[in-house]
């Protein structure tokens, strides 16, 4: 099995009075399924924009990124949502932002999905399954 | 205006045939500007000792935050493998985190008890929970029994 090392820094000389900056990193053993990066056109219905499926029991780590352009040139400020399936809203990210989280799929009935606001956005995204049993 | 950065880089030389190594930076704005997000939680570190759930940031009183931007930090600092934390928007499971994982993602409130964040350790056993929200909303503060 691969592994896979994702790392996260977090900086600010002025967020409070004292400096912020740490990293943290992480290890994890990867299977299938997987999917390395992928570019999707994201257009304002979140159900036609499902990237990872809804999987039974699989712990899932997501990567998503606002690509902040509409086809991978013209630039856009449109933000865009991430989901899950059934329209329930997590966040949005705005041009040149990203997100890392977990997805478990509750028991195999909720995928992930974005729905972007007011405009079509190009995303980028993948995920990765790793072995740990839910 | 406070600027707030974050950096996420993801890195394998085994996945694909191919190796992966994926680079992104970007400065945390408040939505539809660049004006650097200005509250934050601090960098807590907490020792939970019950399963039971609970809202590692003050839910969102009155007014929507849907248009508003934020982003959360959690980090599962348990050593024992085995233990894990349930994050939860609302009522939705999103995933687990295991020993020394953690995730960074968009939050964006848009009511009270629908769009909390919520956390529920595997044990009673004791592990540390570390989490970090940076935002701009208006009306999230504790709830008070002074009247």
């Amino acid at each position: 099995m691969a592994t896979l090392i994702p790392t996260l820094s977090i900086t600010s000389d002025d967020a409070t009075s004292d400096a912020l900056d740490f990293t943290v990193i992480d290890s994890l053993t990867i299977k299938a399924p997987s999917s390395s990066l992928s570019q999707i056109v994201v257009d304002t219905t979140g159900a036609n924009n499902i990237i990872v499926a809804a999987n039974a029991d699989k712990q899932t780590w997501v990567y998503i990124k606002h690509t902040g352009t509409t086809d991978g040139s013209t630039a856009t400020t449109a933000h865009c949502d991430v989901e899950l399936t059934g329209d329930v809203a997590v966040g949005t990210l705005k041009p040149g932002e990203f997100c890392w989280f977990p997805f478990c799929g509750n028991g195999g009935s909720t995928g992930v999905q974005l729905q972007a606001v007011g405009s079509s956005v190009q995303m980028e995204y993948a995920y990765w399954s790793d072995s740990t049993a839910q | 205006m406070a600027t707030t950065t974050n950096s996420l880089t993801l890195t394998s030389s085994d996945l694909f045939e191919d190796s992966l190594s994926i680079s992104n930076t970007s400065t945390c704005y408040k939505a539809g500007t660049t004006i650097g997000l200005d509250q934050t939680t601090g960098l807590v570190k907490t020792y939970v000792t019950a399963t039971q759930q609970f809202d590692p940031f003050p839910v969102v009183k009155g007014t929507t935050n849907a248009a508003e931007n934020g982003k959360v930090y959690i980090s599962n600092e348990s050593e024992i493998a085995s233990e894990y934390i349930t994050v939860g928007i609302g009522d939705a499971v999103i995933g687990r985190l295991y020993a020394g994982d953690w995730m960074w993602m968009p939050w964006s409130p848009k009511a009270q008890h629908v769009n909390d964040i919520e956390i529920t350790p595997s044990v009673a056993t004791g592990m540390f929970v570390e989490f970090m929200a940076i935002h701009n909303y208006a009306n999230i503060y504790p709830d008070s029994a002074d009247s």
